[in-house]
């Protein structure tokens, strides 16, 4: 039976051709498309009707207080009357602006870092050793100790955050380039004559790139919502620049009277982290070397 | 045995130990994989190294390739004794020069790159050809020479069959014009259809390109096809060496005799066909 079904897998994969075979995996696989689409689409929203808008987050109405949601404000204002959707719209853009930071940075280095460990066991003993005792922290503890000691603003939330997910990172990268360099291939590459800089650059990395681009979606979905968990206690992004977590932070003494000021950003966040996971979820199938061999 | 003077390889006396650190010092201990294990290798010969797994053949190629270094004795390639030598200054004198074809050819090429690549790869890594267009036309020779469709280079591992890609590997090989070719158990994963092919056409490539090969495999109904001389290894000592006649003919030890006992009784008509 599981035969049978691998064989018809196989087929369309002997006509199609190599360099597309990636992008026609992603074009079949709905839950990298839904969640993908999804995700641009809620990137837009955030950076574009703001811009284009020309909506207003940030002064204070105190004639407009905790109004209900209505047509002139759908998602209701806040405590100090400002329009919870232009907020909420801003928060995610200060969110989304958080979590790519933190994924292309510590992504970046964690490939890096990662590729390298795997490749020179000595260093990588030590990178390794490091990284145990970062990942030792909690996230949000360590992002607060350095919040501390360098001020709070996104920069250093971005900052924190990054170095906390550097580690993760770089063990996904390490452990899939360590399953490489037992493949013969790598010692046929080496009994050519080759250096490790083509080993590495040039053929294990075209191996690795899959399990790193699922692990940089998850670390984004992650970054969103330990900055939220942040800017929750207040050690996040600053008052009065929006982010869910802060949108939340105010809405909590006034969850009974005004539930729209929870809801939104919450459900906003709650639904941005699921896309992501979910296009990350779809990616991990398409890259999976099972599905396409 | 016309070239015994002038051999292209020679293997003096090596010794390999695999050490396994224990918790205690008790608890370490020494495999000794190769005990004292010379041959030579004549040019333009064959010389298959056989035994049962475990017996050392593949740490030997291993060595031989420079992959791994033995725990002491010499390899001397053309009079120049490359035990000791740098990275670099093997990858200046040695690297092009012996070449090695793997057992399973799945593993031996890069599953994200293109058969044609992986090919003009082993060009440039050589330092072969002027430019990429030179480089291509290389590799689509010699994928033609070993039996392959110049349509199949763009091709990715995962569409060709185990044969066409031990094909593959074979034409990665030997297109940086090595002197040595050793072969790791390279057509016992291959049904025996394919590995009479494949037998043949290296038979075909040793006089084309005055190739010497070092066989090693399990597998003695094939080095009687293909070798001039044998060296059967048993838990990493070579127990016996001789030309094919003598090992076939009048082996001298039990360990041969129970090797040659073990091959199946071939069926005449497969074997003619095999010999001719």
């Amino acid at each position: 039976m599981t035969e049978a079904t691998a064989v018809t897998h196989n087929k369309p994969a002997k006509t199609r051709r190599g360099s597309n075979s990636w992008w026609n995996a992603v074009l079949s696989s709905p839950s990298t498309m839904i969640g993908g689409g999804l995700l641009l689409l809620i990137a837009l929203a955030c950076v574009l009707v703001p811009w284009l808008g020309n909506m207003d987050g940030y002064t204070t109405n105190t004639s407009a207080m905790l109004l209900s949601p209505s047509a002139g404000h759908p998602m209701g204002t806040d405590n100090v009357g400002r329009d919870t959707f232009t907020r909420v719209l801003l928060g995610g853009k200060a969110s989304l602006t958080v979590g790519i930071s933190v994924a292309a940075i510590s992504g970046v280095i964690g490939f890096v870092v990662g590729l390298y460990a795997a490749y020179y066991p000595k260093i990588g003993y030590l990178l390794m050793r490091i990284c145990d005792g970062l990942m030792a922290f909690p996230a949000i503890l360590f992002a607060i100790v350095f919040i501390g000691s360098f001020g709070q603003s996104t920069r250093s939330v971005v900052l924190a955050l990054s170095i906390v997910f550097v580690p993760m990172v770089a063990r996904v990268v390490r452990s899939a380039t360590m399953t490489n360099m037992n493949e013969n291939y790598v010692q046929v590459l080496v009994n050519l004559g080759s250096g490790s800089f083509r080993i590495l650059w040039k053929n294990i990395v075209l191996n690795v790139i899959g399990a790193w681009i699922v692990e940089v979606t998850f670390v984004f979905a992650d970054a969103i919502l330990v900055e939220a968990a942040m800017s929750f206690i207040g050690a996040g992004i600053p008052q009065p620049q929006a982010s869910w977590g802060n949108m939340l932070y105010d809405s909590r003494t006034y969850i009974y009277s005004a539930w729209w000021m929870t809801v939104f950003p919450g459900v906003a966040l709650a639904l941005t982290v699921f896309v992501i996971n979910m296009f990350g979820d779809g990616l991990r199938e398409v890259f999976d070397p099972k599905r396409r061999r | 045995m016309t070239n015994q003077e002038n051999p292209i390889l020679q293997v003096n006396s090596i010794y390999k130990d695999f050490i396994s650190r224990g918790l205690t010092r008790k608890g370490a201990s020494v495999f000794h994989a190769l005990q004292n294990v010379s041959f030579e290798l004549a040019g333009k010969q064959t010389y298959a190294l056989v035994g049962e797994s475990g017996s050392g053949k593949s740490t030997t190629g291993r060595i031989i390739c420079a992959l791994e270094k033995p725990t002491t004795g010499s390899i001397v390639f053309e009079g120049n004794n490359y035990t000791d030598y740098s990275p670099s200054l093997l990858r200046e004198r040695i690297r092009g020069n012996i070449q090695m074809v793997f057992q399973d050819p799945f593993s031996a090429l890069n599953p994200r790159k293109a058969v044609g690549n992986a090919i003009v790869e082993a060009l440039e890594i050589q330092k072969i050809g002027d430019s990429r267009s030179d480089r291509l036309d290389m590799a689509v020779d010699m994928i033609e020479r070993v039996g392959l469709s110049s349509k199949q280079i763009d091709r990715f591992p995962h569409q060709f069959s185990g044969g066409q890609l031990q094909r593959v590997n074979i034409a990665r090989a030997l297109v940086v014009r090595p002197k040595i070719l050793i072969l790791d158990e390279s057509v016992s994963a291959l049904d025996v259809s394919v590995q009479a092919q494949v037998l043949n056409l290296l038979q075909d490539l040793k006089e084309e390109f005055s190739l010497s090969y070092l066989f090693i495999t399990h597998d003695l109904s094939v080095v009687r096809f293909i070798a001039d001389r044998i060296g059967v290894l048993r838990k990493g000592e070579l127990v016996e060496e001789g030309t094919v006649e003598q090992i076939f003919g009048n082996p001298r030890t039990d360990y041969t005799r129970n090797l040659l006992g073990s091959i199946p009784l071939p069926d005449p008509r497969r074997h003619q066909l095999m010999a001719a």
